[in-house]
């Protein structure tokens, strides 16, 4: 008769005691030291890999354009004229989004409108702006009154803005006289900050097509 | 062999005498088979009316729900309406009026605002780890069931003997009350013999506080805990 | 004042927890339970710490006092009452006070529980766990994470307020607390898991002791991610209640880690099994709670719904590493006493059902987790960025979902030991009925497409075997029959089939339109008249901004635009028309120009950076202008978003809450060493003192025999017969 009670395999514990009545008696196995073992390794690496990371928040977006030919950048300007980007290969060019109700692209202006000024008299770097999901008489209004002697292209249907990978104004991106990015700066940027830059690519580029300076 | 413990009344109410049991089994197999057709004709109703080839209107929506809002945390372009996510529909729907193919799509986006834009990883290099991992997850904790079964069952059966049930019924009967009280130093912990303490308890010892362990003291996995060892 | 009184409450309570921790060391250490039993007046001490430190904040909030530079950063003049009160657990800080406050009550309790037995020394392991747990977050308070640090405010400052996502809505007060005394709760059992492998006392002793823990913080914790879907639902204005954030995912991990150990733990009970799996379950539970506070709180993932990047991040992830370490160099350790001398006999058993389920939820739970820092890992590796967003969760969750479903229709007729197909075919015959019934039901009201319908299909086959159990056991004892632990879980379970049914139905079959209409104008999406009526100005203390009156099928609805005195962008209100069988959902997208011109923060919801206070979640919406579709002077754009069953989510979260309920309620006392297993013919062991029945049932209880185990525990189909053993 089958008895409910039976017992598969095990004396009584410790495992280990000597069991002469018989019964099978397991091995003190070591699967769990061993399982545990594998599980702390992986658990600490991990550990690992969470200590060493930085804050999402600072994170540089590595964008895709960089390093790669500038996309295209052509439009209506806000006082009636047009550019293009490809007419400005040989300068470098600072290539800046903006939008009026931005705060920190107003903290900026006065640092583009130096970096321009500074570089007008040399010749060799000038800004261009992109105005991103605002209205063109506002910007007028606002190069009027804070200065800025640049173009800046009006982009209503946000298509440069896609193209050249927009996540949130501000966003400046630096091209070289050949045509290539070689920097995308997220947030408000300073004068000396784009001399450095050019300054530093201008040390790794090779010979950047004449573009003096 | 079978069933010689008297079944407790209200079940033999419920359960068919073994008389019936064929006629019961019939029917019931019968049942079982109109079963599985009505199934299957909804199923084939259900899932052949599925309507056509997505339209437009679907197929952006599918791609902008695999595309995540640049400037949001996590949400897809389809749930977000900021202006960056704006932006991208409007393009999506563009690409699509000129024929470009999903992937052709999701890739050009890529291109300008880096992978993580898309809410999926790819499948190849090291982003297809996260597809392949839990799959693999599955299978080897299957696997590991499997084992686990193919092992149990080697094990030799074993009958429990009457000394067993008399070492049993001493631990019960020794049952500690649980309101002795702990000697202030605990190695001098010991359990009073077979008293006739539990004669009088109603049970009530049941799933209060206490638990009145037998054996789950400071020794372990003596027999004594009933069959909870 | 109230920082000072806030500190002291704090470093009373980090003092008393210390305290506790090095008298309960030495006692364990020394042998003396003299020394344990004060375990109980530091508890108290933490306890008594804790309520003056909230107290503290508290009235800081209340009354506006901006010396406190936590209410400076987060309290404002313009915040109403109840969220005011919010406010404590709406930063940072506060959530770790909230967090303390019910670690320090479980404790309180944990201490008047067990208040006879604070000399055994697996109690006083548990409790020194426990305290230092409490001193962990301690220390957090009164250094990283100090919310009573001061400030100095300029004259006529007022606060900025919490953020304008939780000032939206009602559920805001109550979803954090209920989802913290579930995450919080699971500390006990873990304490207790720990005391058990420390001192070696692997019976089932601590099992039962901590069952009922276990199961209320499993409910609070079930209640409270409801409540959080329902608040996302409600307030976030995408029409949708989950989106696999990596946040969600923070609550949703210990809850599926903590629903595989209770159904794996009645194996245990039953069989004496599976005690490794199950301490390292517990064990693992607690750990991924303190990994998903770090996550959420140390800035690493982006996430709508985190917190702040702040300094507690390395210190979270270093008790972490801490914990992960302890535990599994115990379990190491302990491991090979706790192997079980016992067998499952067959995997078409109950034991197999409920190991098949742990698979399932294992597999579920590190799906969520690979997800969630799968970015992170791969970033460290390759330097590559790559998103895993919601497609990924929802097509790795739907086979896991689906079979589980499968799983809840067939386990709960399976006898323990061995099945045979005969026994199958009779009990699953009438739930296999409904299952078809709810096919054949939901082709015929229209529904279409695979996925769904065999969703409707199990979940139907599945409230069939449940309801089954539940009928049958009030049939036998009345309304015992709806309570205790088996009939408990059979309403869980349909709690469970519930919101499985609502979520195939609402994800398979959601309309969703964007309208612009104007003044006076209706369209029509998915059967329902949608008009635009005009547009009201809001005037409230906190915020201003414009609502939306829509009238939908006549019915009026208002969908706000909000606009906060914190100076961040818009942030939208949905307003929903919940019915029966489908919600209107409405959001206001777009308002006409010149009517935001308040707002300063970029296009896309988020503070203006640059400014280092962080970022305000965005919910997605804005309402700047684009000249290529400006709206005109009376239009607005309306998201409209039509899906069936959702209001049946938010009720199966209430029946699961209902059953759990149920499930805890006490059962007939058991005398916890009687056998578990049915008696054998031969008449059972003799218990001192008591004539065997003649029916050879178990003396011991007056109706069944089961350790621990509640009336009706084996179900109505009472299966401990040896009759039903090898058919």
């Amino acid at each position: 008769m089958e008895q409910i009670d039976e017992v598969a395999g095990a004396g009584p514990e410790p495992a280990g005691a000597p069991g002469d009545d018989g019964l099978e008696v397991p091995r003190r196995g070591r699967t769990g030291l061993v399982v545990s073992a594998v599980v702390a390794v992986v658990a600490l690496g991990f550990v690992a890999v969470l200590a060493t990371r930085e804050p999402a928040a600072d994170r540089e977006a590595a964008s895709p354009i960089v390093g790669k030919a500038a996309p295209a950048l052509a439009g209506e300007t806000l006082d009636g004229g047009s550019f293009d980007i490809d007419d400005h290969q040989g300068r470098w060019v600072v290539v800046n989004f903006f939008a009026t109700w931005c705060t920190p692209c107003r903290q900026e202006h006065p640092q583009l409108v130096a970096f321009d000024e500074a570089h007008a008299r040399t010749g060799d770097a000038e800004v261009v702006s992109v105005l991103y999901s605002d209205q063109a008489s506002t910007a007028r209004d606002y190069f009027a009154d804070n200065g800025g002697e640049w173009p800046v292209v009006i982009d209503p249907d946000g298509q440069v803005a896609l193209d050249y990978g927009l996540v949130k104004v501000p966003e400046t991106y630096v091209v070289a006289p050949n045509g290539v990015v070689v920097a995308k700066l997220i947030g408000g940027v300073t004068r000396e900050g784009l001399d450095q830059v050019i300054a530093e690519a201008k040390g790794t580029a090779p010979a950047a097509g004449g573009g003096g300076g | 062999m079978s069933a010689t413990v008297p079944a407790t009344a209200p079940e033999a109410a419920t359960v068919p005498s073994a008389a019936l049991r064929g006629g019961d089994r019939r029917f019931r197999l019968a049942g079982w088979v109109v079963m599985a057709l009505v199934l299957a004709a909804a199923l084939a109703v259900g899932v052949a009316d599925d309507g056509g080839p997505r339209t437009v209107g679907e197929r952006e929506r599918d791609i902008a729900a695999s595309v995540a809002c640049p400037a949001c945390d996590g949400q897809s372009v389809a749930d977000s309406d900021a202006t960056a996510s704006r932006g991208v529909r409007t393009y999506i729907a563009t690409r699509i009026g000129e024929g470009a193919s999903d992937d052709e799509i999701r890739d050009e986006l890529a291109d300008r605002y880096g992978e993580q834009i898309l809410l999926t990883p790819g499948r190849s290099g090291l982003a297809g780890l996260v597809w392949v991992l839990p799959v693999v997850a599955l299978v080897l904790a299957f696997a590991g069931l499997a084992l686990a079964f193919r092992r149990w069952r080697g094990r030799a059966v074993v009958s429990a003997t009457e000394a067993d049930r008399a070492l049993v019924g001493e631990a019960l009967a020794a049952r500690r009350p649980p309101d002795v009280a702990y000697p202030d130093n605990l190695d001098d912990l010991s359990y009073p013999d077979g008293s006739a303490g539990s004669g009088d308890r109603d049970g009530s010892v049941g799933s209060g506080d206490r638990d009145g362990s037998v054996g789950s003291g400071d020794r372990d996995g003596s027999a004594g805990s009933g069959g909870a060892s | 004042m109230n920082a000072a009184l806030g500190t002291a409450g704090v470093l009373l309570g980090l003092a008393s927890a210390l305290g506790g921790v090095v008298t309960l060391g030495v006692a364990l250490r020394q042998r003396k339970a003299h020394l344990l039993v004060l375990g109980r007046s530091y508890a108290l001490m933490c306890l008594l710490g804790t309520i003056v430190a909230i107290a503290a904040m508290e009235r800081a909030l209340i009354t506006r006092d901006f010396t406190v530079e936590y209410v400076a950063r987060n309290g404002s003049s313009t915040t109403p009452p109840l969220f005011n009160v919010a406010t404590l657990w709406a930063a940072l800080e506060g959530s770790i006070l909230l967090w303390v406050l019910v670690l320090c009550g479980y404790m309180a309790v944990v201490v008047r529980r067990f208040r006879d037995r604070l000399s055994d020394p697996l109690v006083g392991w548990a409790l020194l766990v426990m305290l230092t747990v409490t001193a962990f977050f301690f220390f957090l308070l009164a250094g990283p994470a100090n919310p009573f640090t001061s400030f100095n405010p300029p004259a006529g400052y007022d606060g900025p307020g919490p953020n304008p996502l939780l000032q939206n809505h009602v559920l805001m007060a109550f979803h954090p607390p209920m989802l913290y005394l579930g995450y919080v709760g699971f500390t006990v059992p873990f304490a207790f898991a720990v005391a058990a492998l420390v001192t070696g006392r692997l019976g089932e002793g601590w099992l039962l002791e901590t069952r009922r823990w276990t199961l209320f913080a499993w409910g609070f914790l079930t209640f409270g991610v409801v409540l959080g879907a329902w608040w996302s639902y409600e307030v976030l204005g995408w029409g949708g209640y989950w989106g696999w954030d990596p946040v969600e995912n923070a609550s949703l991990l210990p809850w599926l880690t903590g629903t595989a150990y209770i159904h794996s733990v009645m194996v245990q009970e039953r069989r004496g099994m599976l005690r490794v799996w199950n301490l390292s379950l517990l064990c693992a539970t607690f750990s991924l709670t303190i990994l998903g506070t770090f996550l959420t709180r140390s800035g690493v993932i982006d996430s709508v719904h985190a917190f702040t990047e702040s300094q507690i991040g390395p210190w979270l992830l270093g008790f972490f590493g801490v914990v992960v370490a302890v535990t599994l160099g115990l379990i190491g350790w302990r491991g090979d006493r706790l192997r079980a001398p016992g067998k499952i006999d067959s995997p078409v058993s109950r034991e197999g059902a409920f190991l098949a389920n742990n698979v399932l939820f294992a597999a579920f739970a590190f799906v969520v987790l690979l997800g969630t820092v799968f970015p992170l890992v791969v970033e460290a590796m390759n330097d590559e960025r790559l998103t895993v967003g919601r497609p990924y969760f929802d097509r790795m969750a739907m086979p896991l979902g689906l079979a589980l479903l499968s799983l809840m229709a067939i386990a709960p007729v399976l006898p323990w030991r061995k099945a045979s197909g005969e026994l199958l075919s009779q009990r699953l015959f009438w739930p296999a009925w409904g299952g078809t019934g709810a096919v054949a039901l939901a082709v015929a009201v229209g529904a279409r497409g695979l996925a769904p319908l065999v969703a409707f299909g199990l979940g139907g086959f599945a409230a069939g075997a449940a309801l089954r159990q539940v009928v049958l056991a009030s049939r036998r004892q009345g309304w015992r029959g709806l309570v205790g632990r088996t009939n408990g879980g059979m309403v869980v379970h349909l709690g469970v089939v519930l919101i499985a049914v609502a979520l195939a139905a609402s994800s398979s079959y959601d309309t969703e339109r964007e309208l612009t209409l104007s003044e006076g104008e209706s369209a029509s999406v998915a059967g329902h008249r949608i008009s635009y009526e005009g547009l009201d100005e809001i005037d409230a203390d906190n915020r201003s901004g414009y609502t939306a009156r829509v009238a939908i099928d006549g019915d009026t609805y208002a969908p706000a635009l909000n606009l906060f005195a914190n100076g961040g962008s818009a942030v939208g209100t949905p307003s929903v028309k919940t019915g029966l069988t489908r919600d209107v959902y409405l959001a206001l997208l777009r308002i006409p120009d010149g009517l935001t011109a308040d707002e300063s923060g970029d296009a896309d919801g988020q503070l203006a950076d640059g400014d280092g206070e962080g970022t305000t979640p965005t919910t997605g919406s804005d309402a700047t202008v684009e000249e290529s579709t400006a709206l005109a002077d009376d239009e607005v754009v309306i998201r409209v978003i039509v899906q069936p069953l959702v209001l049946w989510l938010w009720v199966g979260g209430g029946v699961m809450a209902l059953g759990t309920a149920l499930a805890a309620f006490p059962g007939r006392r058991r005398n916890p060493v009687d056998p578990v297993s049915a008696p054998v013919t031969g008449g059972s062991p003799r218990l001192a003192g008591r004539p065997p029945r003649g029916d050879g049932s178990d003396p011991a209880a007056p109706d069944r025999p089961g350790v621990g185990v509640d009336a009706g525990a084996g179900g109505p189909d009472d299966d401990r017969k040896p009759v039903e053993v090898g058919g």
